[in-house]
């Protein structure tokens, strides 16, 4: 008897009013319902857990099937192959069932067409991997470590450069995605994928929790806008930017950011203190002229250069990624980054060696002269500025 | 002309391969050496030098700082003992460099692995020389050898050790003793035509 | 009289065996005859452009320039002879006097190149030995291993980052500011338009041909300069001097060089010369200001919106400044040497249409080398041009490559010059004693003669530390330092100076331990193809082994560290080709999806990867398109005609603008000049990278005059002194002496000699103030800081002059070569 006439017999049975069948009979009925459920529902859920499954979507199936198919995990020396479910489905039960509902949403979208073709996916990807490897962080890279093991890896067996960064990475227990992201599907467009303090930072920043009357800082460019609905944005804080929480709405917070802007121009762009070319945020025109969103008090005249500066408090919304309450570990990062950047032909000078504001110009000079991209090179820059000689010294 | 003893060759040959070792320095000072160089042009010079050397370790020192002064550092001063320097247009390892490996070659021989020079460094084409004398099979007339292949040059390298203010009396009575064995050989061609 | 039992004291055995010695040769072994085979050719890089060079036999026997290379240059020659050369350092060796009796050798005799040979474990313990002493008795204040030069290509090997890693490793150590190409024009830059603006990126040549209605190169012969490059040279910019040269005889650019004497280039392109008495181009440009100014030809609005300061800066050009002189041209004209009217028309020029202003090097390289420089971004403003195609100004077009539009691929790193993260020096001392960490590196013979001493420098006061011990790798201070009878006395003052490098340059010389450095053709490695243009990478592959007893500096390093137990940390037991590839796989991962680049192998077997030009662009146009977002460096943002900055630090040699300050000794009416009326222009050679490759013998014989470095000069100026063409000359001041052969040209005016830096310093002796039998200008010219803002090189503020040599003729001959008999 197939499955389905066997069910469709026992849904007959069971669909039928009560009035004669025992109470013995529905205890019992309910609980074989119960399983049969309980079974059917693994079983569907098992099914969903097959490649097969995975690549019936057009978008998985002809962009990211066909990018795994380049790499390791599809074909190697040993034979040994990665599916789908191996990697983005966790094994624990609990977890399994955590990522389905969280999967449903995507198979909603290939089923409603947000990511049916292929420019559609290539715009969604970065957003798509981000969640992969967030979820990849916050387990500490536990589907990777279903098959690869630290305790198993043979040492002598590595290349020289391999050994290199495997072992300090296993004496930490470093979860396999902070330096391995890209390794089955291509990675998206501009997106910085080197440091792993960087990404656990992100990380945090990612998280979103914020709390009103609260100091943050930014550790990146984040938009701003002028209400707590606004879809335009107005501008960006830009990294290193210390705000103070005022209010929540929804996904967005209120910040109050106390700085100071020029006397010349339209004062669009906003600095972190007197003086000091470190930015903090840039505005459009009509956000940095008006008087309610950037409040403007007596201007001083800053000696270096005969121009005036204002103080101005500048209040508006952003979303709530993007901040921690502590910028030391940021300052960490550019400072490697500074030194293995900034190196490739001679000695880089300490960041006490300039001040403040002679940084941006030699940086500009030698900037050229390096592989990094523009945010990276903004951190760096604003690591120098911050850690000048103005401020006595190093980090 | 008095026959050239490939032994004086072999010991001119292990004077410009290197500096003097204690063991050379003492035979030397011993007397060993006379008899290899009685009678042949200049000698009586350097017996007479070798003579006044008061301390083994002390006349090592001095000699491996004219060695190294003269013969291996840099400078617009220098004689470097190199064949290739003094012909063509000066770089090292050219053409005569090219000769010596084919006429060693042809000998049997290449440079030892022990002794990684160029195959026209001036203590091998002196050993060389001394298996000309010694007359082994197929070596070319050890005269034509001295006269196309160390003759040509020689006189130029002769005259900038002479003007080189390290030059130790002993390294020069050297020089000069190899230029006369070597234009004595030459001569002994003409005198055969 | 000694005995023989004394002098056999510790011998042991003597004999005839002993005498005759062991046997230099050993039975021929039976294999393929290598001698007669054709060779293979290999692709290799250099400062002077992308090679191939046929090996046969383990020997280099021809060089000649890849296909790749549009516009080769015949220094490519003289490779062969490079690697070959007589002067090449063989072994390991250490100066006598300082190998006895170390920090107590006598040091008046450095230079005398009285030299013993030591082996690889004797020279390498000695120097560990000489830096743990320093270091401890002293602490890294007493060592000096900053100092960079221009090294050899190659980006795994470069020599700088070997050394520096390697010395890091143990301690600390006071490092250099500044170079000697751009000193004084990259410390006065930042403060003017907001970056170092000499090693930058500037308009695209397409747009500059396309645009500019008036050319001016300004002190800059670029078609001598672009020969080289900082990394492996691509040639790109030739074809648009071809380009420019077509436009300036159809009339439709006109082009104009601002030079006392006429270039290469002027007369390549077919460019109008102006001439200039040396070292006035600040009158010069001052009555410029005043002629633009005065007739209403300046941009006001362009200096409203985008400059600060011009208020203060037109006051001292009006004469309403405390000077109370009035910059006209009737003023500025006996000075700079340009008649009146050609001052007012030249103004009216650069102002008439887009005007592109291109400034060579050279000019700042003088006493007070900041101000012509400030000048020049003055004038460019007051035109109002900055950020328009084919106008504005430009410092930096004669530099490797620069003008052509960038790939925008990344290029390969190098190997670190810092520790990795996670591993400390043996040695984590960083007290410097009060002294600076960091010295201004054009004034370390000052610093040597005054320890404790303090200078100004760039707004701060910098204490000279107490120097004990350098060391130089790839770079030549007795080439670039000025003043080499100076510097000879003040070299007294280290106790251990370690010279590393594959040629027996005067700095190793008068060093205590040189250590033989292979040639970059004696080793693999990988490059940028292009130090701007990202035109590509190319494969560096070792030609023949590193000959003699020379080494890698990776080698020669690993062995070092060896000492102190750094090796593994040094090394991160990587060999020479897994960090050749590690370079190439981080650059492919960076270029992934949008430059593509074959596997390792694949490129290794073809020698080179290209990337597509990428789009022209135009230097400084964001900023222009809007200044407040796209702010300039500078500390206020905007372009500072006077700079408060500057004002504030209280400088008598920079101040607050710029303004004409009579040189220390000048010719042509300056001072000193009716003692030495010549003015001696040594910019940098036509025929070498600087000191590298004057040692090639067969490639100087193509330009030495009786041997001896040219020097060029006027024919009248030579017959007034008996001289003529070929005759060996003396050129002399009060502070040396040197010998060159001269060469009469009309591209000289009057009053105007010229010597190439570079030229190998030889001095006849050790004895002070000795001749200089070869040519080297540094041996006469002036060693003071360009003013206290930069501290920089000024080795063009030098007069001298010059006779017929009387006597007899001491012998140059090739550095370790044939006599010439």
């Amino acid at each position: 008897m197939s499955l389905k006439s066997t069910l469709s017999s026992f849904w007959n049975t069971v669909s039928r009013p009560a009035t004669t069948i025992s109470l013995g009979v529905i205890s019992l009925g309910g609980f074989i319902t119960g399983i049969i459920f309980w079974g059917g529902f693994n079983t569907a859920m098992e099914l969903t857990n097959t490649e097969e499954f995975c690549v019936s979507c057009h978008a998985m199936r002809d962009n990211v099937y066909v990018e795994l198919q380049s790499t390791v995990h599809w074909e190697n020396r040993t034979g040994v192959r990665a599916t789908c479910p191996d990697c983005h489905v966790p094994h624990e039960w609990t977890n399994k069932v955590a990522r389905k509902m969280q999967a449903s949403k995507e198979v909603w979208a290939a089923v409603f067409g947000t990511i049916n073709t292929r420019e559609k996916f290539e715009e969604r990807r970065a957003e798509l991997a981000k969640h992969e490897w967030a979820r990849l962080e916050a387990n500490n890279s536990l589907e990777c470590r279903n098959c690869h093991d630290y305790d198993s890896m043979d040492w002598d067996a590595m290349s020289a450069e391999a050994r290199f960064y495997m072992e300090p990475a296993a004496a930490l227990n470093t979860g396999c995605i902070e330096c391995h992201k890209g390794i089955a599907h291509h990675l998206p467009d501009n997106v910085a994928v080197g440091s792993p303090a960087m990404a656990k930072l992100e990380n945090k920043a990612n998280s979103g929790s914020v709390t009103v009357g609260e100091d943050y800082f930014a550790i990146r460019d984040i938009p701003v806008y002028d209400s707590a609905e606004s879809t335009e944005p107005v501008g960006n804080l830009t990294l290193g930017a210390a705000v103070e929480i005022l209010d929540e709405s929804g996904d967005r917070i209120q910040f109050a950011l106390k700085a100071w802007r020029k006397d010349k121009g339209f004062g669009r762009v906003i600095f972190d203190e007197f003086g000091h070319n470190i930015r903090v945020a840039v505005l459009s025109k009509d956000t940095a002229q008006d008087a309610q969103l950037v409040e403007a008090s007596a201007p001083q005249t800053d000696e270096a250069t005969g121009l005036d500066w204002a103080p101005v408090t500048v209040t508006l919304w952003s979303d709530k990624q993007g901040y921690v309450d502590e910028i030391d570990e940021l300052w960490t990062v550019a400072e490697e980054s500074y030194a293995s950047n900034c190196s490739t032909c001679h000695a880089q000078p300490d960041p006490d060696h300039f001040g403040t504001n002679s940084w941006p110009a030699q940086f500009n000079g030698m900037v050229g002269f390096t592989n990094m991209d523009e945010d990276q090179a903004n951190l760096v820059l604003t690591y120098l500025q911050k850690h000048s000689a103005d401020y006595g010294g190093s980090h | 002309m008095k026959e050239v003893s490939p032994e004086l060759i072999r010991f001119l040959s292990n004077a410009f391969a290197r500096e003097l070792d204690l063991a050379t320095i003492a035979a030397c000072y011993d007397g060993v050496a006379d008899e290899l160089l009685h009678g042949a042009a200049g000698t009586d010079q350097l017996i007479q030098e070798m003579k006044t050397w008061s301390n083994a370790q002390e006349t090592q020192r001095r000699l491996a700082i004219s060695y190294g002064s003269v013969f291996l550092a840099g400078g617009r001063e220098a004689a470097p003992l190199y064949a290739s320097a003094w012909q063509g247009n000066g770089t090292l390892m050219s053409t005569p460099h090219y000769r010596m490996l084919s006429l060693l070659k042809q000998a049997g021989k290449e440079v030892a692995n022990s002794y990684s020079e160029p195959a026209d460094h001036l203590a091998i084409m002196l050993e060389y020389l001394a298996i000309c004398l010694e007359g082994h099979h197929a070596a070319p007339d050890a005269a034509q050898f001295a006269s196309s292949d160390i003759s040509p040059w020689y006189r130029g390298f002769s005259k900038k050790v002479h003007r080189h203010s390290e030059s130790d009396p002993f390294y020069l009575s050297l020089v000069k003793i190899t230029e006369a064995v070597v234009e004595d050989l030459k001569t002994s061609i003409v005198k055969v035509e | 009289m000694s005995t023989r039992r004394d002098f056999l004291k510790g011998t042991g055995a003597a004999g005839l065996s002993a005498l005759l010695g062991p046997s230099l040769l050993q039975p021929a072994a039976a294999r393929a005859e290598q001698l007669t085979s054709a060779g293979v050719w290999k692709t290799s890089g250099s400062h002077w452009g992308a090679i191939e060079a046929l090996v046969k036999g383990g020997q280099v026997a021809e060089v000649r320039p890849l296909a790749d290379d549009p516009h080769p240059t015949n220094m490519v020659n003289g490779i062969q002879g490079l690697i070959y050369s007589p002067s090449r350092v063989r072994y390991p060796m250490a100066r006598a006097e300082w190998l006895d009796k170390r920090k107590d050798a006598d040091r008046t005799s450095r230079g005398d190149n009285r030299f013993v040979r030591l082996t690889w474990d004797e020279a390498l313990d000695l120097f560990f030995e000489e830096m743990e002493r320093v270091q401890v008795s002293h602490g890294p204040s007493g060592l000096y291993a900053g100092a960079t030069g221009w090294r050899q290509t190659g980006q795994f090997h470069s020599c700088i980052n070997h050394m520096n890693r390697a010395v890091s490793m143990y301690g600390g150590y006071v490092k250099k500011a500044g170079d000697y190409s751009t000193g004084a024009g990259q410390t006065i830059l930042p403060y003017v338009l907001g970056s170092t603006e000499v090693y930058s990126q500037g308009t695209s040549w397409p747009l500059i041909l396309d645009n500019a209605k008036t050319i001016v190169f300004w002190a800059n012969d670029p078609l001598k300069n672009l020969q080289v490059g900082w990394t492996c040279e691509t040639h790109e910019p030739f074809e648009y001097f071809d380009q420019l040269r077509d436009k300036i005889a159809s009339g439709e650019i006109r082009s104009i060089s601002v030079d006392p004497v006429r270039t290469k280039t002027q007369k390549h392109i077919g460019a109008e010369q102006l001439y200039i008495n040396p070292m006035t181009d600040v009158p010069f440009m001052l009555a410029l200001a005043h002629t633009l100014h005065t007739e209403g030809l300046h941009d006001q609005e362009f200096l409203s919106v985008y400059t600060l300061g011009y208020e203060p800066f037109i006051a001292y050009v009006m004469g309403e400044a405390e000077d109370g002189v009035e910059k006209t041209p009737e003023w500025a004209a006996p000075i700079c040497g340009v008649p009146v009217d050609t001052i007012k028309e030249f103004a009216r020029l650069l102002a008439s249409d887009r005007t592109q202003l291109i400034f060579g090097w050279s000019v700042q390289r003088q006493q007070h080398g900041e101000q012509p420089y400030w000048m020049g971004a003055i004038i460019a403003a007051m035109l109002g041009q900055i950020g328009l195609p084919g106008g504005g100004i430009s410092y930096s077009h004669h530099y490797s490559g620069i003008g052509v539009a960038p790939s925008g691929a990344s290029m390969p790193g190098a190997f670190p010059l810092n520790l990795d993260i996670g591993v400390d020096p043996v040695r984590t001392d960083d007290n410097f004693m009060g002294a600076s960490s960091t010295i201004p590196v054009a004034r370390w013979i000052d610093c040597l003669m005054n320890p404790g001493g303090t200078v100004e420098h760039n707004g701060h006061t910098v204490t000279y530390p107490d120097i004990r011990m350098a060391i130089f790798t790839g770079c030549n201070p007795f080439h670039h330092h000025q003043d080499h009878n100076k510097m000879r006395v003040a070299i007294q003052k280290l106790e251990t100076i370690v010279a590393i490098d594959y040629a027996w340059t005067a700095t190793c010389r008068h060093a205590d331990l040189v250590l033989p450095a292979c040639t970059q053709f004696e080793r693999n490695d990988i490059d940028s193809y292009g130090s701007y243009s990202r035109s590509g990478v190319i494969a560096m592959k070792k030609l023949v082994d590193p000959l003699f007893h020379s080494k890698t500096d990776f080698e020669i390093f690993s062995l070092f560290c060896k000492r102190f137990d750094r090796e593994e940390e040094y090394t991160r037991g990587w060999d020479e080709m897994e960090w050749v590839k590690s370079l190439y796989e981080t650059t492919r991962s960076a270029n992934e999806g949008s430059y593509e680049m074959p596997s390792f192998d694949e490129f290794w077997e073809k020698g080179i990867v290209r990337f597509e030009r990428g789009e022209p662009w135009v230097r400084h146009a964001d900023f222009r398109d809007d200044p407040e977002i796209n702010a300039l460096g500078t500390p206020s943002g905007f372009i500072e005609i006077s700079s408060r900055t500057i004002g504030n630090y209280g400088y008598d040699d920079c101040g607050e603008h710029p303004k004409w300050m009579e040189k220390i000794e000048r010719s042509h009416g300056g001072p000193g000049s009716e003692k030495f009326p010549l003015w001696l222009q040594s910019c940098h050679p036509d025929q070498r990278l600087h000191s590298q490759m004057c040692e090639s013998d067969p490639y100087r014989a193509t330009y030495a005059v009786k041997d001896r470095e040219p020097v060029y000069v006027n024919p009248e100026d030579a017959a007034e002194r008996g001289i003529e063409d070929g005759d060996i000359v003396r050129v002399f001041n009060d502070r040396g002496q040197l010998l060159a052969g001269a060469v009469l040209s009309e591209d000289y005016p009057r009053g105007v000699i010229r010597i190439h830096e570079g030229a190998w310093y030889g001095p006849v002796d050790a004895s002070p103030n000795a001749l200089d039998t070869y040519g080297d200008p540094n041996t006469v010219t002036l060693d003071v800081g360009a003013s206290k803002l930069s501290q920089a090189t000024s080795a063009n503020t030098c007069i001298v002059e010059m006779e017929k040599f009387k006597g007899e003729v001491p012998q140059v001959t090739a550095f370790g070569g044939p006599t010439s008999i």
